[in-house]
């Protein structure tokens, strides 16, 4: 019965995740298209579009993406080539790797007995709870969302959760625990917000295992070994000095001017009454201090979770990241795993507490990618608080079969059914129409175009205004990656971009539409605003304008 | 009567601390009143002086027409007195908003007391609710202006408090329905969560109710009657003219989104229902909920609106923040009844108030804000006492002292330092200094022009000047627009313009925004907000 149901709910996850998986999203975004691109390269050179040997930290748009997802799109580009279902193959997988992963961690969580039993406390299956969270997370938004596009996130997501099951389990075994450090040490290469999280989450596993931890040091040993090892080839890569170009591009604290603009006017108004208390209070480590706690505090908003999340890349049309219905669940969930005690309470409530970490500092909170490492804990306190639900309302639908236990049973079955209905409708049938904006549609129509009508021209100049053209085009082309790095590769950093060029494509800016030679020899293909006049339009789905192509 | 104990002197200091950081400069900060502020305050003393409104109305029960906005008749009611006996002005009107401020702070003793009866750490749970209640920045802001949603509050919490007290002593019955009353005659939003809080108070003293009908009965019977007053004004036209006004309901966008996505699926019939516009008002109806629980709103910058938050501090004390999530946790682990009564209470004072655009709104739903009191003061009570030895006890509870008495210290000092300076454009300055301008050199003029561009002048001029009633009824310009407000053209001397200058009979004053100055006029005075920047300029 169990393995039955397991079976399904994994079925369940693969359908959710591969089921129109080039489609929807309806293209791929430019961090998509980056990595498919340097995939290819990789699998046809060895190189990035930089000409980097096997890179470390994929310097893409100077982003400087973790590589681990590049490399898992390698041997799927190899096999299936070069386009959008391929370039999310490894997300969808990872997403079911994580399905069936939740499914032993909450095992593994829940196997302790109750510390003290105390009154009040329901009992309840740790496997039903299991099966519940693995199917939880199946069916997330949150999960979904990213387990269907080529962001590097979810791969993480991934690894901390075998990571987990296997440092359970590793503490009555070697290979567990070496098992263990090398996905830790994985899920460093995985992505950016993993670096601060996962050795966070050591030392809280740590800590709650103290005891059997430290009770045969082979095993902290070996945990070790592994996972310096592991992470040794990335060493140099987190200590160089771009990732902390990265750290203040992103970060809140670096528009000094405009954060301190306030405090400033008052610490001079303090100043010139000599206020002394005033110029502590006014000191700028104040404000610094608030707007870190302001972002991390923003990813406890119930809004951003259940209604309306963040970016519009990060949920489907008029949806949050949890669905709504799980909101009360999710609540009693935390009491009662907080009641509950023990080793599950202690880890869950600190992984809640230190996940929005990495993401406070940064300049967009709340933020959905960052935060995805609190996956799925969310999913564990829901599943819980459905249990509690069913535990305490056992004695009305079991023994007083009434219509008053019969029609409120039926009103709630019904609500969240079509809560989850309305969640995939609104995914799979309306985000391609309202947010094909989003994901930069348009490209594919683009390439297309130019493709066929190159014979006629000399050149096509592609605005930059377009944000990141020459990937996609070499995305779309699936352009020569050798012939491309004999050409130069990609120039970046400053305003090198507008120098890039392949083939016959040019990348610039097209500034002033008049100006430029209306000869016949060149092929423009620009943004709305860009080129005005008469010119063949692609259109986004929902009918707006996103690109003009003429002579 | 019980004898007085250490804790009493510890309530003492809590309410003197409360009335000082609740009344000290009340008329100076916030630096000026606000329009409504100015019209209580003018409704007031044309009670005290005629017995009748701005509008000649003889002692309106059910509600002041004022603006068009149709304010509530008690805190008009309870600003009379000040009017009358200390004069008009700007502490006077902020006196009843402050000192029910200073009274909230008793009565939430007095009913986290009641609520608790049978904890052992009832008196300490009563105490520090009552001592976070005095430096909460939300509950200072307002209680330092004229808020009628503050003296609504006080009702609010008195009659939870005597519902309460009726388990005991069953003659409390009789009375106990009243205040909840009263709160309907003072604010909007009451209207609708003083009910709500009524009736779940019901359920937790059912027992005790049942025991004592006689005095429910009649209890409710005088409620009622005291009710039926103002049942009209609850149901008419100008009452759900405001209501529409503010309402999301009657967001367009909503139907057209559902419309376009129906298109798209055909209108297939499972299509019409979850693209269903009630559907897409549901959404909104939860966003708008939500906003008002918002990290950000709650401990942050607070509500957006710099009249009831300085913008450096939350609505609640940051440094409440971890005690809040503690106190909700252990409350329900400990009293699971009292703990569903609180969120009820939570949510019922932001339901009502979450059909409206604006949000969140921390004066719409300040019936809610004991709630956060109770629970920090159960957390920090539950914190402290889950030690055992006394020792680290009280150095943890001196740490938290610290801590908030920290958090205080920082919000006071902007709010004293810097608040008006920052915001004394929010609270409409400038019109005191125009009208104390135009009253220097009324007889050398003929026409006073005065510009609308703050807002309402018409009553800032009847204020500052203690215009009386008959001389404004017999001179004044003025109608109620299609939209159901009350607009003043000009009364006595006194012309107001949205415009610049124009024709005006006689020698003319006029105060104006600095743009709409002509160029070589005579410029008598340049009004500044205390920023510097000019915000009005008299000239001839």
């Amino acid at each position: 019965m169990k393995k039955i149901a397991l079976i399904g709910i994994i079925m369940l996850a693969i359908g959710l995740r591969f089921w129109q998986l080039g489609e929807v999203p309806v293209s791929p975004d430019w961090d998509e298209a980056a990595l498919g691109y340097n995939a290819y390269s990789i699998l046809k050179t060895g190189r990035d579009e930089y000409g980097t040997f096997l890179p470390r930290a994929l310097r893409s748009f100077d982003d400087y993406k973790p590589p681990l997802y590049v490399y898992l799109a390698v041997p799927s580009v190899a096999v299936f080539g070069l386009n959008t279902w391929a370039v999310r193959l490894p997300a969808a997988v990872m997403g079911v790797f994580a399905v069936l992963g939740t499914y032993f961690l909450v095992a593994e969580l829940f196997k302790q007995p109750h510390i003290k039993t105390k009154k009040r406390i329901s009992e309840f299956s740790t496997q039903a709870l299991s099966l519940l969270t693995a199917f939880l997370l199946a069916i997330s938004p949150w999960h979904l969302q990213f387990s269907r596009i080529a962001f590097e996130a979810n791969t993480g997501v991934t690894f901390n959760i075998w990571g987990l099951v296997a440092f359970f389990r590793g503490l009555q075994s070697l290979p567990w625990m070496a098992a263990s450090a090398f996905f830790f040490g994985l899920s460093l290469y995985a992505y950016h917000s993993e670096r601060i999280f996962v050795p966070l989450l050591l030392l809280i596993v740590s800590v709650v295992c103290r005891k059997e931890l430290f009770a045969d040091r082979r095993k902290l040993l070996i945990g070790i070994v592994v996972g310096l090892l592991t992470v040794l080839p990335l060493l140099p890569v987190v200590l160089d000095k771009t990732s902390v170009t990265r750290l203040k591009g992103t970060s809140t604290l670096s528009d000094a001017t405009g954060l301190l603009m306030r405090s400033v006017a008052k610490l001079d108004d303090d100043q010139k009454v000599g206020n002394e208390i005033g110029t502590i209070f006014d000191n700028r480590r104040i404000v610094y201090a608030k707007t870190l706690l302001d972002g991390y505090l923003s990813h406890f908003s119930l809004r951003w979770l259940f209604l309306v999340g963040d970016n519009d890349r990060h949920h489907a049309p008029d949806n949050g990241l949890l669905y709504f219905w799980e909101l009360p669940f999710m609540v009693w969930g935390i009491f009662s795993v907080w009641r509950r005690g023990g080793r599950a309470a202690m880890v869950l409530l600190s992984w809640v507490l230190v996940a929005p970490l990495a993401a406070s500092p940064t300049s967009e909170t709340p933020h959905a990618i960052r935060t995805l490492v609190i996956l799925p804990v969310l999913q564990i306190f829901i599943a819980s608080g459905v249990m509690e639900f069913l535990t305490h309302t056992k004695k009305y639908y079991e023994k007083r079969r009434t219509v008053f236990v019969w029609v409120p049973a039926g009103v709630l079955v019904t609500a969240v059914f079509l809560n989850i209905l309305f969640y995939f409708h609104m995914y799979y049938v309306h985000l391609n129409h309202e947010y094909s904006k989003f994901w930069q549609y348009g490209y594919a129509q683009a390439v297309e175009y130019a493709e066929s009508h190159k014979a006629k021209y000399e050149k096509i100049v592609v605005s930059t205004a377009l944000e990141q053209p020459h990937m996609f085009f070499l995305f779309y082309t699936k352009y020569d990656p050798v012939k491309y790095l004999a050409s130069g590769g990609t120039s970046s950093g400053g305003f090198a971009e507008v120098k890039n060029r392949f083939d016959m494509y040019e990348f610039r800016p097209i500034s002033n539409w008049a100006k430029e030679l209306h000869d016949g020899s060149i092929l423009y293909i620009g943004s709305p605003r860009e080129l005005p006049g008469d010119a063949y339009t692609i259109t986004y789905l929902n009918g707006d304008d996103a690109m003009r192509i003429s002579e | 009567m019980k004898r007085f104990t250490w804790y009493h002197g510890i309530l003492l200091g809590i309410i003197a601390v409360a009335a000082f950081v609740r009344m000290v400069n009340l008329g100076t900060n916030p630096p000026a009143i606000s329009w409504d502020e100015a019209s209580i305050g003018y409704n007031a003393y044309t009670i005290s002086t005629t017995g009748r409104d701005e509008h000649g109305t003889f002692l309106p029960l059910d509600t002041f027409a004022a603006f068009g906005d149709y304010k509530p008749p008690v805190p008009v009611y309870l600003t009379v007195p000040f009017v009358a006996l200390l004069g008009l002005n700007e502490t006077t009107v902020r006196l009843p908003s402050a000192l029910s401020g200073v009274l909230t702070v008793l009565v939430l003793y007095l009913l986290v007391l009641e609520l608790f009866r049978t904890a052992k750490h009832a008196q300490a749970l009563g105490l520090v609710a009552a001592g976070v209640l005095t430096i909460t920045p939300w509950h200072i802001m307002l209680s330092r202006a004229a808020f009628e949603a503050n003296i609504a509050l006080l009702f609010l919490v008195t009659g939870i408090w005597f519902v309460l007290k009726a388990r005991e002593s069953p003659v409390f019955f009789y009375v106990c329905w009243l205040p909840f009353v009263l709160g309907i005659y003072t604010f909007n939003s009451t209207r609708y969560a003083g009910p709500l809080i009524a009736g779940a108070l019901m359920v937790i003293v059912y027992k005790s109710a049942m025991a004592a009908k006689k005095q429910v009965l009649a209890g409710l019977v005088i409620a009622c009657i005291v009710l039926v007053p103002i049942l009209p004004h609850l149901v008419s036209k100008q009452a759900r003219l405001r209501f529409e006004e503010v309402s999301i309901f009657t967001d367009l966008r909503t139907v057209l989104m559902s419309n376009t996505r129906r298109h798209i699926d055909n209108f297939s019939w499972f299509s019409s229902a979850l693209h269903n516009r009630r559907v897409g008002y549901a959404r909104e109806y939860f966003i708008h909920f939500f906003d008002n629980l918002e990290p950000r709103f709650l401990f942050i910058k607070g509500d957006g609106n710099p009249k009831f938050s300085i913008q450096d501090t939350g609505q609640l004390l940051l440094v409440s923040a971890p005690f809040i999530v503690y106190g909700w946790l252990t409350v329900f682990r400990d009293y699971p009844v009292i703990a569903m009564f609180l969120l009820w209470w939570l949510l019922a004072s932001i339901a009502p108030t979450a059909v409206a655009r604006e949000t969140p709104h921390a004066l719409r739903i300040e019936n809610g804000l004991p709630v956060y009191m109770i629970v920090t003061a159960y957390g920090i009570v539950m914190s402290v006492v889950a030690l055992r030895k006394s020792r680290i006890r009280s150095v943890l509870f001196t740490v938290y002292c610290l801590l908030f008495i920290g958090n205080f210290a920082y919000f006071w000092h902007n709010f004293m330092s810097h608040y008006p300076k920052e915001y004394s454009g929010e609270w409409q300055y400038g019109y005191k200094q125009a009208i104390t301008l135009a009253k220097a050199h009324k007889n050398e003029y003929d026409t006073i022009v005065l510009t609308e561009s703050i807002g309402r002048p018409y009553i800032y001029a009847l204020f500052y000047e203690q215009y009386p009633l008959k001389r404004f009824e017999e001179t004044r310009d003025a109608s109620f627009d299609a939209a159901g407000f009350y607009n003043v053209y000009g009364f006595g001397a006194y012309r107001f313009t949205k415009e610049g200058v124009g024709a005006y009979t006689g020698k003319t004053l006029y105060i104006l925004p600095p743009k709409d100055v002509p160029l070589g006029v005579h410029i008598i005075e340049t009004i500044r907000l205390l920023n510097g920047t000019a915000v009005l300029v008299a000239f001839e």
